[in-house]
Formats: C-alpha cells, structure tokens, sequence
C-alpha cells in the first residue's frame, strides 16, 4: 500500500514536471518566434548606417585554419534575432546544422548557434564590414571559435571566415543597394577590391583543402 | 628623332602607366584626399563625444584618440566631452564591449549624423594588446567615423586593419584629414 502510495504520488510529481517543461518549451518557441518573424526578409531594407571593424584580416589560410578552434562544414536553419551582448545589439544569432566537421569535436548532426556580425535594426540590415548573412538552407564553411554562450560560436575574421560554394564576393558598398534580397546572394561585399581579391584567394585555397 | 627613339620613349609611357595602372587596380595603393573617404559626416564642427568606456585602457584609447583628432592640422575638426544638448547633440558615442563571439577588435557604426565606436576587451586582451594598441584602435574607429575608409596593409596610416602601434595619425593621414575638413 505504501508502495502504491509512493508510486502513485512519484508519477504526479513526474507529470507535473513534464507538463511545466512543456509549458517552458512553448513560451520559449513563442519568443523565438517573435524573434524570428520577419526578422529578416526580401522587403528588408539596407540601412544608412555604416559598420566597419578593426580587427586581423587573415594573411592565408594556415593562419585561418591556426587561429580556428573549429572548422565545419553547415546548412543554415533559421534566425533567432538579435544578439544582445551588455545591452547593445552587436549582430544577430543564426541556428545551423553541422554536416561535417573538419576540426575538433564539432560533428554531423550537432545544431549550433552562430553570432553573425549582421543585424536589422528597424527593418533595416546593417552588415558589419563585408558581412552578408547566411541564408537558411545553404550550406557553408565556417572557422569558428567559442563564442559568450554555450552551444554558441564566434566567425573568426568575421567575413574572412564564412565561405560559400554558391555565392560570389562583390566589389562594391552596402550604400548601393536598397533591399537586403539585393545582396543576399552576395558572400563578401567590400567597396575595396584588395579586400574582395583577399577573399577570393582565401575562399579558393578553403575549397581546394577542405573539399566537401 | 628617328623612329626607334619615338618608339622607345612611348613604350616606356605605356609600361609606366600599365604598371602604376596594375597597382591601382590591386588596390596596394594609399589612398589619398577625397578617395581615402567614403561620406561625410555633419558634425565634424563642435562635434559632442560621450566617452563612457568601461576598461580604463579603452577610456584612455579614446581620449588619446580625440585629442590627435582635434589636433590634426587645417581641419574645422573640434571635438569635445559632453552629454549634447538639444543645439548641440551627442555625436560621437564611445563605449566598451567584451564578447568572445565578435573577433573584432573595435568596431565603429556611423551615418551622416551620429557615430558608436567600441573597443572588444575579449579580442584585444586575448591579442596581448598594450596601450599603444589600443590607441591605434581607437584612432582608427575615430577617423571611421569621419568617414575614412580603410587604407591596404603596407601604407603607413592607422586605417590598416589589425593590430598595430601608433602614437599619432600619420603624415598621409592628417594630409587626407586636412584635405578633407
């Protein structure tokens, strides 16, 4: 009878707990989705707002390949908004799925989240430097370190670290185009044609060593 | 003059012109006065700046950097602290961030009108950044601001990318500055 009592009042314990985290899962998902409606789409605008960094671009791709604690390849799911670091917008947060790894642990299957240097504020898309943002269902090559979050990853080189089999760089400036689904085929944007040629050299030696 | 020389002489212009021609098409060239900026911005004169970074070595970075600004010869550049007031509103705001997930060092985003520069505390530490670093970061967010645009790696000028020490904005980059404003 004891046993029964035990049991019985266990499996409250247990359904009540599986009905909150129910409950957790779905306000989450609505928040995501707030966060993920509209977020970013053909009537984006391109904002007036210049972003451009100062940071080491890098020189070859051993150098890319050294300074990255991951090296993976991944398909582009969807956006999770903005990302928030101390109360600013610094980027935005994209989920993608690993198909393969070519350095560390990081494997086929593992869903991760990448902090694009990218972000739209009032329905307008900054990019930061070159940086156009992934677009979901298209696959990548990504040199990545930890990032502020767990499960969560920093591009290294910002741009100089995201490559694309069916994109191409462009020489030329955010200011020139007027809604972001002008540039989202797009995978570097530099008005500055040695930093387009960097890229290239770089995206050419990524495909030569780390052929999918 | 026959016509060996005359030949001689043009295919001597046009090699030089090919050459410099392939420079400036590579882009490993400074750029200078008006091509070494991308815009203008409305408030170089009188302009507010609010430095609130956080990390002494960036408030430091950014006060060196406003006051080689402001010392840049034959400019209307006069920048100076404040919180802006409704004549006069904040342009220039400057700020600290540290966050594994952005490799960049500092950052800058500016329109005709209004400019947030930031210095990364995550990137510049794990870099072994020393003040003069910092200083160069910070020059070069501050001429972003004004609209310079960035300079190849083998020019002498704090808008090459990555890092580097400077004690000052250098002799082409006042001349573009000067220029300019």
């Amino acid at each position: 009878m004891k046993l029964t009592y035990v049991i019985a009042f266990s499996s409250i314990l247990l359904l009540s707990g599986c009905g909150h985290e129910a409950k957790v899962s779905t306000e989450t998902e609505s928040v995501y989705k707030n966060n993920l409606e509209g977020y970013i789409n053909e009537d984006t605008l391109i904002s007036d707002m210049v972003s451009i960094a100062d940071f080491d671009v890098p020189s070859d791709v051993v150098e890319l390949k050294n300074r990255s604690s991951y090296i993976v390849l991944v398909k582009a799911i969807r956006d999770l908004g903005d990302d928030i670091v101390n109360g600013e917008v610094l980027g935005s947060r994209k989920e993608v799925e690993v198909i393969k790894g070519f350095k560390n642990t990081l494997k086929k299957g593992d869903r991760i989240i990448i902090a694009e240097p990218g972000y739209v504020l009032n329905n307008e898309y900054v990019g930061v430097d070159s940086y156009v943002k992934m677009s979901d269902g298209e696959e990548y090559t990504l040199f990545l370190n930890p990032g502020d979050d767990q499960n969560e990853y920093g591009i290294v080189g910002l741009s100089y670290g995201k490559f694309s089999k069916n994109k191409e760089s462009e020489v030329g400036s955010f200011e020139n185009y007027t809604y972001y689904s002008e540039i989202e085929p797009i995978s570097f944007l530099s008005k500055e044609p040695h930093e387009v040629n960097s890229y290239e050299k770089l995206r050419s030696a990524v495909y030569a060593e780390f052929e999918q | 003059m026959n016509f060996k020389k005359i030949f001689s002489i043009l295919l001597a212009i046009t090699l030089f012109f090919a050459l410099s021609g392939e420079g400036r098409a590579n882009g490993d060239y400074a750029l200078t006065g008006q091509e070494a900026f991308s815009g203008k911005n409305l408030y170089y004169s009188n302009a507010v700046y609010n430095n609130r970074a956080s990390y002494a070595s960036h408030k430091s970075a950014f006060n060196f950097a406003v006051s080689k600004m402001n010392a840049i010869p034959y400019t209307s550049i006069n920048l100076y602290a404040g919180a802006g007031t409704k004549a006069n509103p904040l342009r220039i705001d400057m700020s600290s961030v540290n966050s594994a997930s952005y490799d960049w060092y500092g950052q800058a985003a500016y329109n005709s009108g209004f400019a947030t520069l930031r210095i990364n505390e995550d990137s510049t530490s794990d870099a072994g950044f020393i003040q003069s670093n910092y200083n160069k970061t910070a020059m070069h967010e501050l001429a972003h601001a004004f609209y310079a645009r960035h300079q190849h790696s083998s020019v002498s000028s704090v808008m090459k990318q990555g890092k580097y020490s400077y004690s000052d904005y250098t002799t082409l980059d006042k001349s573009n500055f000067g220029t300019k404003y």
